[in-house]
């Protein structure tokens, strides 16, 4: 599962998703890619299924970049707890994604196999994606 | 080399709010550079998509001529095109001024032709390195693309710039020892950790909680 090696701080603030990613919106290594189009949180978990969803269904072809990495931490409290006594303890990571940004990116494969396993893989992410390919990247 | 005629106006308003207001209108804000002076233009989007659709697709020259009749022709590039993250419609157009008489330095596509003999045969896989290279010619020599013959390569062989003929009067000017193309097997861990993730799916959704794991 992807994660960071080393955090400054334990715990983070949610923060906002609000806007259009500017940077990390185009293909940058390979013909193929899957591009967010709703603002939101994907998880290691997440970007783990989708990955190995992707790595199967192309078998022994074919190439992956993963374009997002999960470097915010999120917290949670215990179960039937009261309110207050201070943020909860570390839960999980999630990868925090705007509007626009390329998740995945695939290579060395046709575009028929590649529209399937990125379709496979969107199955399993909690935003709204598109394919791209290179054309219109 | 295509050339394509494109009407284009001067742009009077500048700055975000009438560039916002011209797109809404179907209507590119562009600028011109390279010649004599600077000037900021607006083109029509649907004239400049079926410009663009030609086979010379970015490297098209286009013949601009003033429908305001405030300046003569001018022949130019696309110098560079800024797109929509999302949409993907044209946000904005960089048009740089060209002479016929002088080398211009320019990107190209490069597209491989044929199934390499190694991913035919010992199933290597096929990786492209460049997909653009910048080059230096005439603007009327401006090839469509650079088209590479893969159909002999082996597993562990590439193609480097060295090895390309980019024709008469055009002069590559990437480093003469960069890969462009090259097949390769896949490495040894990665088969292997395939193949773990295939023999053990219920593994796939375990994780330890970040706290123990990424302490300061």
């Amino acid at each position: 599962m992807l994660m960071p090696k080393k955090v400054k701080y334990r715990k983070r603030q949610k923060g906002r998703t609000a806007g259009t990613a500017l940077r990390g919106s185009s293909l940058n290594f390979g013909s193929y890619g899957l591009q967010s189009i709703d603002p939101g949180w994907i998880t290691d978990r997440q970007i783990e299924a989708a990955r190995i969803a992707m790595t199967r269904h192309i078998k022994r072809g074919g190439r992956i970049w993963i374009r997002i990495f999960p470097d915010k931490p999120v917290t949670k409290k215990p179960a039937e707890t009261r309110m207050g006594k201070g943020k909860g303890a570390p839960e999980q990571w999630v990868a925090v994604i705007k509007k626009g940004r390329i998740l995945f990116e695939m290579d060395g494969i046709s575009e028929d196999i590649a529209r399937e396993a990125l379709t496979l893989a969107s199955h399993k992410l909690p935003l709204r994606t598109k394919i791209l390919t290179k054309e219109l990247g | 080399m295509e050339k394509l005629q494109l009407g284009v106006r001067e742009r009077e308003k500048r700055g975000k709010g009438s560039c916002k207001k011209l797109r809404r209108d179907g209507i590119v804000p562009a600028i011109l550079y390279g010649g004599e002076d600077n000037i900021p233009l607006m083109i029509n989007s649907k004239k400049l998509l079926k410009a663009l659709e030609t086979a010379a697709g970015m490297n098209i020259i286009l013949n601009l001529r003033f429908e305001d009749g405030r300046g003569h022709e001018r022949l130019t590039i696309i110098k560079d095109l800024q797109r929509h993250p999302l949409r993907r419609d044209i946000v904005h157009v960089d048009l740089m001024e060209v002479s016929m008489d002088r080398e211009i330095i320019i990107k190209v596509k490069v597209r491989l032709v044929g199934e390499p003999v190694g991913v035919k045969q010992k199933g290597g896989m096929l990786s492209q390195q460049m997909r653009e290279m910048r080059l230096t010619c005439l603007a009327d020599r401006i090839p469509n693309e650079i088209t590479v013959e893969v159909s002999h390569l082996d597993v562990g062989d590439a193609i480097h710039i060295k090895d390309i003929l980019a024709g008469e009067g055009i002069k590559i000017l990437e480093s003469p020892e960069a890969t462009v193309a090259s097949v390769s097997m896949l490495k040894a861990e990665e088969v292997k950790a395939e193949a773990a993730v295939a023999a053990a799916p219920a593994e796939a959704g375990v994780t330890e909680p970040p706290e123990e794991k990424a302490k300061e």
